[in-house]
């Protein structure tokens, strides 16, 4: 592979089309940055029982996150140690062992090498334990959610989410036992880059204009002002919701200032809603009704952690690079355990929301970004909003915060960015 | 198109009932379908696909009863949807929602619009009473625009209510994907 330049790329208010379009830049992402930094891997809940497993990647390398018996969690190598043949073709199931199915060498699902076909062959010397699978070396989870990392360098998982922690912790508690289930995800892909999506993140400024569509039946339907795009201000700069960075590129969009006192009434009418809404009154009376189906929308901010895990409404959202144009999403919506049914029900009907109405006018401006960045010899972007007229203020932790509209997220990324692909860095496959 | 779009959005239907009717609905198709309700099904869902190939959205909507669901599932056949999102899961008020979004000019992944033919074979049909039928269909979809063309294929499911042996207006119209597994694009498509 061609080492592509990296310096200047970034940085001063602006950044080089080659992040977008550069296929040697990409090759070298899902080496570094999708392997030298913690990367989300999967949940909990996905495998909940011993032997469960769910197959995934990280940066194209394809990896099998298995519970073994004992209720360890291992993240292997989907890579025969014989010839290299992928072991596992499901994208979930339940299995002790994984039997490769070219010459029929055998692993339990902690990696172990447990049988090796007429091994008379190799002679005395052979060692089945020394073939055992390789693994992600550093595997670690917070509140459920597992990240891994083939860099023995980086920082702890805790000191990498730093004070993200603290709102995944906000995501998670609304659950009543404090943990949460994913469920299948609602799958979209874009024929865009895959940090498109990233300067997208925390971006307060395009809502108004990206999201004309869906503001626009809004008020159609259920009349009402647009200027919730503006987050109740008319100039979204002077809105009351606040975007924080929170360091290893990381940021937090919180929308509860615009929002009022009830994330429910604010939701947009879903199925379901004044039946299942009914049936809570019902059975636990208007008081405790009107305060469960709180429960069901999203908390009102916007989660990202560098480089692959939102937090976006009530869903988890994970964006894999596929090609340097060709990015898939997966919306995982999400129930809380110890929640009533109708509640976890309302979820699933508020996350079709978005997803159907609001991202996809998104995509669609990330295909057009894509298109016009082809243009060679028109090499920047601008990523300076906010850069002269800074009104950011930096609290005692250290943490950032800036109006919604300012590109403060999108630059702390871009640096995050090029000290992964620039920094010195010895990945290993445990 | 019909002038409820533009106001008074009515409450959902849809309720613990409602989920387990959709449950039950498959049940229906154990026995050999009836070959003499073939004929006029086809004419029906050839006529709701000709309207969404026109892009009469609005006509298009006006076929759904006020109990109507427009449903586009992912994941496993078994999942049960009070259990997990739907592509669209649309009652007659979020279909109102779908149809008076793509109506705003403003949808940009349908500027321009995705050009559609959809061809429907394999059609199935079982009587349920004297006011519902339900069909299953194989339905494949062509989509171009700006250069590319996207296919969609699967399986429609629709439970029409009749009315004098013929069918009139759509309950429920289910599509499911084939690749509903793998991930999609421009979803904005209406099946
Ligand atoms: S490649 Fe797996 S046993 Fe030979
Ligand atoms: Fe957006």
């Amino acid at each position: 592979m061609v080492e592509p330049r990296l310096d200047g790329l970034v940085g001063d208010g602006r950044a080089h089309r080659s992040l977008y379009t550069d296929r040697d830049i990409f090759e070298l992402e899902l080496v570094r940055v999708f392997g030298g930094t913690w990367v989300y891997i999967g949940h909990d809940s996905e495998i909940p029982r011993p032997d469960d497993y769910v197959t995934r990647t990280l940066g194209r390398r394809p990896i099998i996150l298995t519970r073994s018996r004992d209720g360890t969690v291992h993240a292997l190598f989907n890579r025969c140690t014989h010839r290299g043949t992928t072991l596992c073709q499901e994208p979930h199931g339940n299995s002790r062992r994984f039997v490769c199915t070219y010459h029929g060498w055998a692993f339990t699902n902690d990696g172990a090498c447990v049988a090796v076909p007429y091994p008379a062959a190799y002679g005395p010397s052979h060692d089945k334990s020394t073939r055992d699978l390789k693994r992600v070396p550093r595997l670690e989870s917070h509140r459920g959610f597992w990240f891994g990392t083939l860099n023995p360098d980086a920082p702890s998982l805790d000191e990498f989410l730093g004070p993200a922690k603290y709102w995944l912790d906000v995501f998670v508690d609304r659950a009543p036992d404090g943990t949460i289930t994913l469920h299948t995800p609602y799958r979209m892909t874009y024929r865009g880059n895959w940090k498109l999506i990233w300067d997208n993140g925390s971006d307060g400024y395009h809502p108004a204009f990206s999201h004309l569509s869906i503001l626009k039946m809004s008020h159609i339907r259920y009349g009402g002002g647009r200027s919730l795009s503006n987050f109740g201000a008319e100039d979204p700069d002077e809105g009351h919701m606040y975007n924080q960075t929170l360091g290893h590129g990381h940021t937090m969009l919180d929308q509860r200032p615009g929002m009022g006192e009830s994330l429910w009434s604010r939701a947009r009418p879903m199925p379901s809603k004044e039946p299942q809404y009914a049936a809570l009154v019902e059975r636990y009376g208007e008081a405790e009704a009107s305060r469960l189906v709180e429960m069901a929308p999203g908390p009102g901010l916007n989660l990202t952690v560098f480089p692959s895990f939102h937090l976006i409404g009530n869903q988890v959202v994970v964006i894999t690079p596929l090609e340097v144009d060709l990015t898939a999403v997966n919306w995982y919506p999400t129930t809380l355990d110890g929640a009533p049914e109708v509640v976890n029900e309302l979820r699933m009907r508020i996350a079709e929301d978005f997803p159907n109405f609001g991202e996809v006018d998104d995509f669609e401006n990330f295909e057009r970004q894509q298109a016009g960045l082809s243009i060679p010899e028109i090499e920047w972007i601008d990523t300076s909003r906010g850069l002269e007229v800074d009104r950011s203020w930096t609290d005692q932790r250290g943490i950032r915060t800036t109006p919604v509209t300012d590109d403060a997220p999108l630059r702390a990324y871009h640096e995050e960015w090029k000290r992964l692909m620039t920094v010195e860095m010895n990945l290993t496959a445990g | 198109m019909s002038e409820l779009l533009a106001s008074d959005p009515q409450p959902s239907v849809v309720d613990a009932d409602f989920y387990r009717w959709l449950r039950d609905v498959p049940a229906v198709c154990a026995g050999p379908p009836d070959p003499d309700l073939r004929a006029v099904f086809e004419a029906f869902l050839y006529h709701e696909a000709d309207l969404l190939d026109r892009r009469e959205f609005g006509a298009w909507y006006d076929l759904f009863t006020d109990d109507g669901l427009y449903w586009v599932p992912i994941g496993d056949e078994a999942d049960d949807p009070a259990r997990a999102v739907s592509v669209a899961f649309d009652d007659h008020r979020r279909l109102g929602d779908r149809i008076a979004w793509m109506n705003t000019g403003n949808v940009y992944s349908h500027q321009p619009p995705s050009v559609t033919q959809r061809m429907i074979s394999n059609v199935m049909v079982w009587a349920v009473d004297a006011q519902t039928a339900l069909s299953r269909s194989a339905f494949t979809l062509h989509a171009y625009r700006r250069g590319v063309t996207d296919i969609f294929a699967g399986r429609y499911e629709h439970v029409l209510r009749m009315d004098d042996g013929r069918p009139t207006m759509i309950r429920m119209k289910k599509a499911v994907l084939i690749d509903r597994s793998s991930p999609l694009h421009n979803l904005t498509i209406i099946l």
